[in-house]
């Protein structure tokens, strides 16, 4: 017990430290790649007779005619402050375009979330209460399939079938043009077949995650210590698997938000959702550097944190990791 | 007790919210879908490289007939001197700001001094007034008193030198205000949408980049308070889903309906068709420099060379399949067919259509004669060929043209390599200092009626020649450039139309470009909506080609008897039989999966 | 030992192995499947002779019938050749960027496991640095940074890939490390190459082959994803295929978009069983635990 209270604190310490680093290198690479990359400001204002005194005003506009090294003191202190450049597409900070497009991407990936969880959750439960029955082993194809699935593919064929030969659902965007103001239905009827395109793809990992980790529940032995206690074996069951569904869960959140954006960016393009995913595509295609970059440094920052607090939690909960 | 009070809220807010959205819905509001996105830029009077959107918000001075006659805009009456060189226009007397401010002559002058001091795009407009000055980004400025309001209404342009092009020009420009705009270092920043103020029937309200742009009516329009309350533009990532938004009803009007999908459309019923004079010319350009970057001889700059890469495409074949028969033009020279000046026709009729004749046989003899024989693989030569993957001309049927035309030069023995990439890089490329790495490049652009940008095509300068100039392909006959800046100085219509055409004529001879198509410009609306009015925009800039800001002020609708319900049913659907088939397929693939899936966990036990 | 007793002895594992393999009837299944696809691919110009990039004018975006099985393309050609070609692509980048992915990967493991200490460290830290930034994201700025061809590609799917084969080397070898034997090797003096070379990695060659093999589905979807996202140079491919057919769509030309990602997803699959089926026969002992490879690995990433 001791062992657990002197070892947790500096182990937190550890990975932040490690944390901080990972940003920092992450940050230098991201600055490395906008100056080795070819074009910039430039070729995006590309028009007819430009002169040298609009280039050159473009230039003092995004800092690029101070000498490199200070270029990259200034990026470093202007990620710390926020402030991460002026997009070249949209002239605006990087920073308000991505922030206007945050809430668009929360509203697909946290309902998705939700849903792998508990869908999640509720598979393991049956595939473990049933072992190799048609239902388990139909579920358990179920994650093989998903698994090996092109995300862009599926949407694409549930947006074909239900929005364009059934026409039950909007065929893309996030709302209807001309609703104003916050309309719930609307919103949700835009949201159900992308939320459930990223959580079919993600489910097939999770599921697989929660099968193993409740399928060794039944081999443990606390749980024959338990009945042999004279707890009800439902109780018993449910408590520990559901204790044990959650390992994998925090697993799967440190794993979700890498996967969610990479799939977000294919779910977003094909059903023309306005979040991160697509800005991020866009940007790319459009050459606008400072926002890509932008973009990268916040899933880097995300995806790091997201494993220290999933280290972190696995220290608490798991008392058979040891501190390394 | 407590589910119930639940469900009690849940049914409150779920009403609330359904009576919120049916109240919404009392504004006569019209909605258009187009793919061309839209960001704070474009609506910023020194960033903006078109006026798609700012036409409806600050009209110009001048509007342009079907015939490219001009008539009032902004200006209800102008006077032109005999010698060309005083051009005064009264603003009309109840032009008004929607702020309530009348617009005046301070704001002509604001506007044309604000261009030509900071807009790199569109400063040569007023050449004709323009001296030399340090400090401002684009090096030059309007001469003092040159441009003088004589009245608060009447503005008058005292030109340095006869300009053919300034009339169209500076009258076919926007207008903004400056008791808005002075003052602002527009270059750095934007001004937020909810505080701008135009004279057009309608004023930006809201705007999402890669989402919507929101206009609500002004008030004070000298055309009378408009019939819509709001306009919305809706941006889609594609055509195919503002097809799917218009058959659906979501949109009132989609924009820039791509050729092919133009049959599909015109057969739902509710929807209305409108075809645009063709205004976008499409055009494969030559580089006419004697090497590549790689010190390897140029093929394109022989004339041979040139004639019989032209003669080798069937294009009528080759743009029936990329773009559908009917839904394009075929092109012979450097003018759309409705080019017109101040009314007179620009297109040279002496020159024949197809402009060079489909004979793979010939264009073999020339090849040869070029001295490139055909080797043992039967290839004579290799050319690189670049083209964009989005852009105007968009990628359906574009992508279809290309890796026709591909093979159709492979027939005659050139290995044509097609390079495609996104738009951004494409420009790059095509903009590269010389000595380039490309042989020909497909290159469009979008004309209007005035001939002054089409004839910088064949300009040979060394400005318009490198980066950003209008002829990438570097061709220099300074005939043909002699006649440009000719043109540039003519103002008389008649005269100055023989300058063009002439022109046309050289680059017919010389091949200076080999002309594909003229692309049609089709616009599908609701067929409920009346008053919808296609005609020619403004002459000096890429237009929009479509709808006319008067006229979408007296757009009305006739009451919906005719709905969007039986669309669902000419839509094309799948062929039964074989999604059935499918469908069978499917659930036996995934019963299989599970059963496989399953059985080895048996064993392991 | 006699040769004929190393070689009936060669057999006997060979069988063995076989024996275990083609248990699980999917993965035996799914074997067949890919040596057909890949025959298919090898032999494509003997199935369907002449030059099917060629356009047809005049049968563009017709629905599947007798005369083509999967229907034809936005140029008229047909489909199922232009699928079976576009598999000469993705299979390619497949073992191509799966094999460099897997080469990279290991040693790697191999290094930061027998090194140990700073060495281990310093791998590792890189390791965590390519798993932390997004890995589509930085695939897209490879590739659309630089020139837009097969070969640029694979390197970055290869590149991105590593750190995961790494990890799993990297635990083996450190467990394998603290075996007598190697101690013994050491102790007598063994060089470092022989210890890698000669004890680590033979061990580790069937795990190795197996979350290679893994691996592949993933690079095939992601390869995919570049081409649909209209980043790879214009060829036949699957990917590819499914972009253009978008522009298409309204005109209910289902055939151009089902068929490529049917492709892509059955292939994929396919590798997915075979991985999973080389797992049971190569380690029998982990028939026991129940759960997948992709378990295991996520479980790594503790």
């Amino acid at each position: 017990m001791v062992d657990v209270f002197l070892g947790l604190p500096s182990y937190i310490v550890k990975r932040s430290l490690v944390a901080i680093g990972l940003v920092i290198i992450v940050g230098t690479l991201n600055f490395a790649i906008l100056h080795l990359a070819p074009g910039g400001p430039e070729t995006v204002f590309l028009n007819p007779r430009i002169t040298p005194a609009a280039k050159a005003l473009i230039l003092k506009q995004y800092g690029l005619d101070k000498p490199i090294q200070e270029q990259y003191f200034l990026y470093l202190v202007g990620i710390v402050t926020g402030k991460w450049g002026l997009s070249y597409f949209y002239t605006e900070p990087a920073f308000d375009v991505i922030a206007a497009r945050v809430p668009a991407t929360l509203l697909l990936m946290v309902p998705s979330l939700i849903l792998t969880v508990i869908v999640g959750i509720l598979m393991g439960i049956v595939s473990v209460r049933r072992p190799y029955t048609m239902l388990d082993r139909f579920l358990s194809s179920f994650a093989f399939f998903f698994y090996s699935m092109p995300v862009f593919w599926l949407g694409f064929i549930l947006l074909t079938v239900f929005a364009v030969f059934l026409r039950v659902l909007p065929a893309g965007g996030m709302t209807s043009i001309t609703t104003s103001g916050f309309d719930v239905l609307d919103y949700l009827q835009h949201l159900i077949l992308p939320v459930v395109t990223l959580t079919l793809i993600n489910l097939a990992n999770f599921s697989l995650l929660v099968r193993s980790s409740m399928i060794e529940v039944l081999d443990q032995n606390y749980i024959m210590t338990a009945r042999g206690k004279g707890l009800s074996e439902r109780l018993v069951f449910y408590r520990h698997a559901l204790r044990n569904g959650l390992l994998p869960t925090v697993t799967m959140l440190g794993l979700f938000v890498g996967s969610i954006l990479t799939g977000a960016i294919l779910t977003e393009t094909v059903f023309s959702w306005p979040g991160l995913g697509s800005l991020t595509f866009d940007s790319i295609t459009r050459r606008d550097y400072p926002v890509v970059l932008a973009l990268f440094f916040i899933f880097s920052i995300l995806t790091i944190f997201s494993n220290l607090i999933t280290d972190i939690v696995y220290g608490v909960l798991d008392p058979r990791i040891t501190y390394d | 007790m407590k589910r119930t009070y639940m469900f009690a809220a849940l049914l409150i807010v779920l009403t609330i919210v359904g009576s919120a959205r049916a109240f919404g819905q009392q504004e006569k509001v019209f909605v258009i879908g187009t793919t061309a996105d839209l960001q704070p830029g474009d609506i910023n009077p020194v960033k903006a490289l078109n006026f798609y959107y700012t036409a409806i918000v600050f009209p110009e001075l001048l509007a342009w007939d079907k015939n490219g006659k001009e008539v009032p805009g902004l200006a209800d009456s102008w006077i032109i001197s005999d010698d060309g060189l005083t051009y005064t226009f009264h603003v009309r007397d109840n032009a008004t700001w929607s702020d309530g401010q009348p617009v005046t002559a301070d704001d002509v002058i604001f506007t044309s001094t604000l261009e030509s001091e900071s807009n790199p795009a569109f400063f040569s407009y007023w050449n004709a007034l323009q001296v030399p000055k340090n400090g401002t980004i684009t090096g030059v400025t309007i001469k003092p008193g040159a441009i003088v309001a004589t009245d608060s209404k009447t503005v008058v342009f005292h030109l340095l030198n006869p300009s053919g092009s300034f009339f169209t020009a500076a009258g076919g420009f926007p207008i903004f205000p400056k008791h808005i705009y002075e003052g602002i270092d527009l270059t750095t920043t934007n001004l937020d949408v909810s505080k701008m103020v135009g004279s057009g029937p309608y004023i930006p309200n809201e705007l999402v980049p890669g989402d919507r742009y929101v206009l609500v009516a002004n008030q004070y329009y000298w055309g009378g308070k408009p019939t819509l309350d709001k306009v919305y533009f809706k941006i889609f990532r594609d055509s195919t889903s503002a097809e799917i938004a218009l058959q659906s009803g979501s949109i009132d009007l989609m924009m820039n309906v791509p050729g092919p999908d133009v049959k599909a459309l015109s057969l739902i019923p509710g929807i209305t068709i409108g075809v645009e004079q063709p205004q976008i010319f499409a055009y494969l350009v030559p580089n006419f420099r004697p090497t590549l970057a790689d010190g390897s001889v140029n093929p394109c700059a022989d004339l041979r060379v040139r004639e019989a890469v032209a003669m080798s495409m069937n294009m009528t074949s080759i743009l029936d399949s990329s773009f559908g028969h009917g839904y394009y033009v075929q092109a012979n020279q450097i003018f759309v067919p409705n080019m017109y000046y101040r009314g007179v026709r620009v297109w040279n009729d002496t020159i024949p259509m197809p402009a060079y004749p489909y004979d793979p046989v010939a264009a073999g003899t020339l090849l040869d004669q070029a001295g490139y024989p055909a080797q043992s693989n039967g290839i004579r030569m290799k050319l690189t060929i670049i083209a964009p993957s989005a852009g105007r001309l968009g990628t359906v049927g574009v992508l279809s043209m290309m890796q026709l035309i591909e093979h159709a030069l492979r027939a005659v023995g050139i290995d044509a390599q097609m390079v495609m990439m996104e738009l951004s890089s494409y420009r790059a490329r095509y903009y590269m200092t010389p000595p380039k790495d490309w042989n020909i490049a497909l290159w469009s652009q979008s004309q209007s009626p005035d001939p002054t940008n089409v004839g910088y095509n064949v300009n040979g300068a060394s400005w318009n020649t490198g980066q950003g100039g209008w002829n990438g392909g570097g061709y220099n006959n300074p005939f043909a450039t002699y006649l440009v800046s000719l043109g540039d100085n003519t103002t008389g219509a008649e005269q100055r139309v023989a300058i063009y055409q002439r022109i046309a004529g050289i680059a017919y001879q010389d091949v200076v470009n080999i002309p594909l198509y003229y692309a049609i410009e089709v616009v599908a609306w609701n067929s409920k909506w009346q008053g919808i009015v296609l005609g020619l925009g403004n002459p000096s800039y890429d237009y929009w080609g479509a709808i006319k800001y008067q006229n979408l002020a007296l757009l009305t609708e006739v009451t919906e008897t005719t709905t969007m319900a039986t669309s669902a049913a000419a839509a094309p659907g799948p062929d039964y039989t074989t999604v059935g088939i499918l469908a069978v397929l499917a659930v036996i693939v995934v019963g299989a999966i599970g059963y496989f899936a399953g059985r080895r966990g048996k064993k392991a036990t | 030992m006699t040769n004929s007793s190393i070689a009936k002895s060669r057999l006997a594992r060979a069988s063995t192995f076989w024996r275990n393999y083609s248990r699980n009837k999917g993965a035996l299944f799914a074997l067949i499947f890919l040596v057909v696809l890949v025959l298919a691919a090898v032999f494509a110009n003997y199935l369907f002779p002449g030059d099917v990039e060629a356009p047809n004018l005049g049968v563009e975006m017709m629905p599947p019938s007798s005369s083509a099985i999967l229907g034809t393309d936005y140029l008229g050609r047909d489909q199922l050749a232009l699928i079976v070609f576009g598999a000469r692509t993705s299979l390619i980048v497949a073992f191509a960027a799966g094999g460099l992915l897997a080469v990279v990967g290991t040693l790697a493991g191999l290094m930061a496991g027998y090194y140990g200490g700073k060495m281990d460290g310093l791998i590792m830290r890189c390791a965590d640095v390519f798993l932390t930034i997004p890995v589509l994201p930085l695939i897209l700025v490879i590739v659309a940074l630089t020139t837009p061809n097969l070969l640029n590609v694979m390197f970055a799917i290869g590149l991105t890939g590593w750190p995961v084969m790494a990890r799993v080397v990297r635990s083996d070898s450190l467990a394998l490390m603290k075996r007598e034997f190697i101690e013994i090797e050491r102790v007598m003096g063994a060089s470092s190459r022989r210890i890698l070379f000669k004890h680590l990695l033979p061990n580790q060659l069937n795990s190795i082959f197996v979350y290679a093999s893994l691996s592949i589905p993933a690079v095939i979807l992601t390869e995919a994803a570049l081409e649909f996202l209209g980043l790879t140079p214009l060829s036949v491919s699957w990917g590819f295929m499914l972009n253009v057919s978008i522009d298409y769509w309204i005109r209910g030309t289902w055939w151009m978009s089902f068929f490529p990602g049917f492709a892509i997803f059955i292939t994929a699959l396919a590798f997915y069983f075979v991985s999973e089926g080389l797992k049971e026969a190569l380690n029998p002992k982990l028939k026991r635990r129940r759960e997948s490879l992709a378990v295991q690995i996520a479980e790594q990433k503790k």
